[in-house]
């Protein structure tokens, strides 16, 4: 089996690489394709690339385009904008190796199995933004409208027919705040699938995702501002997570 | 990079054009202003605490060698970073100044002041001043930057001795992103990366990115400004941490205190109102911030500006009047920098004009702004400006001008 793979993220606003928090709150970074280059130099398993204000305007394919003429030697995934079969065409052509689709599984999941059939159901990875109520029920988060509901039946059927590959269950609420992921949400997806999992959204310590690792249907967490506070950061990561069923860590490349 | 409307920070003088990037919250204020209200909020006695205890394992016990390296100028806040490090923390640093061959007289005694006060060991580089010239060629036509070499050399150089002396704590002082765009909260406690560097204090550009077989430029004029390899620089651990997120940091504040206590010497400027920043340059707030103007749409006068009023300072009017003045003025020593690069005017202004920006275009004419200027940031105006007599020229780093040879100071 494939060990599990620690991803960064980077999530990408008005064109600026930013520090996201819960989605509501930005600080901004610097350019998409230093932190690109920066994750592919630190060794990253994956970078995943998120455009979160694309909303109708489809994907940002002159940024997949300049990410892609870096000559990344790590896969890269992205996600924003992507709702039609012909949006995600031109997002593979543009660089991307696989793609995070969100609002269209909501919205248009027929397209989906377009999608899935146009550049492969490996290529796709559902995301589902969860949050946790006061009364311990886990809901959907509809990013676009802010609505909390329960997983929509279109969705689950999407999912239980296997048209992605992978599920990105974001904790929405902890998203950027470096507090932890909360483990509920996951247990509320594992429910409805039996989909390798991503786990995304307060994850910026060892300890924090050594427990996450130890779940077997969890295949790589994905990292996001904190990988922007110090050099190395991968690195320091998987420096203490030696123990854990991860991928090892690659030697940074020189120059 | 975005095609976003321009937006205007409602409490500072920002825009969402600044370079480094800049988020507004729903109420109009930007990150900056919001990160910079953490200094009115955080313990900072609590802060140093974890300051101390962050360096406490790189204390060397080895008398011979340095507990870290600390970058400093002759200018700035070397003198409250030295002041910190070696007096407050006890640590042994070695000092490193990368030079940038546009020395002012008043930068060079500063520097020996330092390290005379302190007493501290410093470590000069001096690149081939020739190859500086090929590169500064290059970064004007590619980037409209001739201070390139300066922000590359000054940021590779304590890196690059962290790795040759076996030192791996860096101390710098404040984070540029954090003090002028909020790109990380105090909290965060970010650390230099190379990601940083590249990104904004390089404009994108490291030095292997110069080399072009349609230039002259060759490895053997960039290699000193080379980052070391990923390799060393985890094998020795090398670690940067900015003191801005331990300390409250107050540049007006600082620099004051450091004339009285240090003998740190201040000068006025040409186009700014700040006495402290950079008076060890004559470009910098000179030609370089011209360029700026030009390039960017607005002088380092508005980072000052925005500094001082978040700190309260000055209202945001007085701030922006200031602002203007100041960026209305024309440079003074563009002959100084196009005789040591051997460049014409014509030419020279022929690269600049590739990267105007139509914003910076000011249409008041200086002396109608200066009548309604606010004065009470002079008040602490000392007696020199930059464009003294004693020596008009740039100065090469040696033992250090007298302080007799600049009389307002003795």
């Amino acid at each position: 089996m494939l060990r599990k793979r620690l991803l960064g993220a980077v999530v990408v606003r008005q064109g600026w690489a930013v520090q996201s928090f819960g989605y509501r709150r930005w600080l901004p970074l610097g350019k998409p394709q230093c932190l690109v280059e920066n994750l592919d130099r630190w060794g990253a398993d994956g970078i995943v690339v998120l455009s979160t204000d694309r909303g109708d305007h489809g994907p940002d394919l002159e940024l997949i385009e300049r990410l892609g003429a870096l000559g990344l030697s790590t896969p890269l995934t992205y996600g924003g904008g992507l709702s039609t079969e012909e949006h995600a065409r031109a997002a593979v052509r543009a660089g991307a190796e696989r793609l995070v689709l969100d609002a269209v599984l909501s919205h248009n999941p027929v397209a989906v199995g377009a999608m899935a059939s146009a550049v492969g159901v490996q290529a796709l990875v559902a995301a589902l933004p969860m949050v946790q109520s006061a009364t311990g029920e886990v809901l959907h988060l509809q990013h676009r409208t802010g609505a909390q509901s329960e997983l929509a039946t279109s969705i689950r059927k999407l999912i239980a027919a296997e048209q992605v590959s992978e599920v990105l269950v974001i904790d929405a609420a902890g998203e950027g705040e470096g507090q932890g992921f909360n483990p509920a949400l996951l247990e509320a997806v594992e429910a409805q699938t039996s989909l390798p999992l991503l786990a995304f959204g307060g994850l910026a310590r060892a300890e924090q995702i050594r427990p996450l690792l130890s779940r077997p249907q969890l295949a790589g967490v994905m990292v996001g501002n904190a990988l922007n506070y110090c050099e190395h950061a991968i690195g320091h990561l998987k420096a203490g997570l030696t123990d854990q069923p991860l991928r090892p860590h690659r030697q940074s490349s020189s120059v | 990079m975005s095609t976003a409307p321009v937006q205007f920070c409602k409490r500072c003088l920002y825009t969402t054009n600044h370079p480094l990037g800049l988020v507004l919250d729903a109420e109009g204020i930007c990150s900056g202003c919001r990160v910079h209200e953490e200094k009115d909020r955080l313990d900072w006695t609590e802060r140093w605490q974890q300051l101390e205890q962050l360096v406490k394992p790189y204390r060397s016990r080895d008398s011979r060698n340095y507990d870290c390296i600390v970058p400093v100028s002759g200018a700035g806040d070397s003198f409250f970073i030295v002041h910190l490090v070696k007096e407050r923390l006890g640590l042994k640093p070695l000092l490193v100044t990368y030079n940038r061959y546009y020395n002012t007289p008043l930068g060079i005694r500063n520097l020996a002041q330092l390290r005379r006060r302190f007493d501290c060991d410093i470590l000069i580089q001096s690149v081939n001043p020739l190859s500086v010239k090929k590169i500064i060629r290059t970064t004007l036509r590619e980037l409209g930057s001739f201070h390139w070499p300066v922000l590359a050399g000054q940021s590779v150089l304590p890196v690059q001795t962290a790795v040759s002396h076996q030192v791996p704590l860096i101390i710098w002082g404040a984070h540029q992103g954090v003090e002028q765009v909020g790109m990380f909260s105090h909290l965060h406690k970010v650390e230099m990366t190379r990601r940083y560097r590249k990104d904004h204090d390089l404009m994108g550009y490291e030095a292997d990115d110069l080399l072009s077989v349609f230039d002259s430029l060759t490895e053997a004029d960039i290699w000193q400004y080379r980052y070391p390899d990923e390799a060393a620089l985890e094998q020795v651990g090398v670690r940067g941490i900015y003191l801005g997120n331990f300390v409250r940091w107050d540049p007006w504040a600082q620099h004051q205190q450091m004339v009285k206590q240090a003998g740190f010497a201040s000068a006025r400027m040409n186009r700014t109102f700040d006495i402290f920043d950079h008076v060890d340059d004559w470009h910098y707030m000179d030609m370089h911030d011209w360029i700026k103007n030009q390039k960017h749409g607005y002088g380092r006068v508005v980072d000052q500006a925005c500094r001082e009023i978040r700190h309260g300072r000055i209202s945001r009017e007085d701030a922006a009047a200031q602002a203007k003045f100041y960026q209305a003025l024309l440079p003074k020593h563009q002959t100084l920098l196009l005789e040591w690069l051997g460049l014409e005017e014509s030419g020279f202004n022929f690269l600049i004009r590739q990267f105007v920006c139509h914003a910076s275009e000011i249409k008041v004419a200086p002396n109608t702004i200066e009548a309604a200027l606010p004065r009470h940031l002079f008040a602490s105006e000392p007696g020199i400006t930059l464009d003294t007599n004693t020596a008009d020229r740039p100065v090469t780093i040696g033992k250090g001008y007298p302080d007799w040879f600049i009389p307002s100071i003795t």
